[in-house]
């Protein structure tokens, strides 16, 4: 409670101390945010590149290739929640994607999950095309997320999710004994 | 009950072949033993897998809905399946989808 008029400033100077504090926390929340989006497009790379050097040895995929693939899609899946989470109300359409990938690029030859692709050259040609047509639908989506997330609107909605989580942080910390 | 993957079965769990021998021998048995306990549910953890392949989730888990050995309702009811680690979660993902997308062979 202010109890005198020499108190307006030291209010003031708190109320704009907290506040710059608040936005530039914000801002490297925005850049962490987006280095997280860029991060992921990297190890899609790197699947899609694993995937497609997998494809090249046809049936008899060494364990070395396999385990490599499978190491590259444990990278590209480690951030999913996240991602999931940064691309919010377009999540469906990111899960989709990144299943229908999982898919294409551990799936067996000749699999049920794989719909047209099987052993056969022309059948791994198909696959590949459908990898690189996948990670390329998927690249664009979270593309459009990344632009997405700087619109005003959703700055600012993201701007009062966050602070109402900061005011519950310090609440929780600072309150509740 | 709890059954971690890749302390019970296997570490690198992959293919439809694996996937199979996973739901005759390990799924299929201790769904039968819990049958009897009422409330009984069978825990499975994806922990410690180092890699996990699509064909073998499908084989395993949405195989018992096409193989007849239980129903959609029976699954939500009978299995859980869990991780702690969030790289797991597109896997948790993947088998509620192939197990939804499941339907019984004719």
């Amino acid at each position: 409670m202010v109890s005198s008029i020499s108190d307006i400033p030291i209010l003031t100077f708190g109320l704009g101390a907290i506040s710059s504090y608040s936005i530039l926390m914000y801002r490297l929340y925005l850049t962490e945010r987006s280095s997280q989006l860029n991060d992921h497009l990297k190890d899609i790379e790197r699947l899609v590149e694993s995937a497609l050097s997998t494809l090249g040895v046809e049936s008899d995929v060494s364990k070395e290739k396999l385990i490599k693939l499978s190491w590259h899609h444990s990278v590209a899946s480690r951030t999913y929640p996240r991602i999931r989470e940064i691309c919010h109300s377009r999540d469906e359409e990111y899960e989709k994607f990144m299943l229908r990938l999982f898919a294409l690029v551990t799936a067996d030859h000749e699999d049920k999950l794989l719909d047209e692709a099987s052993k056969n050259v022309d059948r791994l040609e198909l696959r590949a095309q459908e990898i690189v047509a996948t990670s390329s639908d998927l690249t664009n989506l979270l593309r459009d997320v990344r632009r997405e997330s700087l619109s005003p609107s959703n700055l600012i909605r993201d701007f009062s999710i966050y602070l109402k989580a900061k005011i519950a942080w310090l609440y929780d910390t600072f309150c509740v004994p | 009950m709890e059954i971690n993957i890749a302390r019970d079965f296997d570490p690198y769990p992959w293919g439809r072949p694996q996937g199979r021998d996973f739901r005759e021998a390990i799924l299929i048995p201790n769904l039968k033993s819990i049958s009897g306990i009422p409330g009984g549910r069978l825990v499975i953890s994806l922990d410690g897998c180092r890699m996990l392949g699509s064909s073998f989730l499908d084989e395993a888990f949405a195989g018992l809905i096409r193989k007849r050995i239980i129903d959609h309702r029976e699954f939500d009811r009978k299995l859980q399946i869990i991780s702690e680690s969030p790289a797991m979660k597109i896997y948790l993902d993947a088998i509620k989808k192939y197990v939804r997308e499941a339907r019984p062979e004719t």
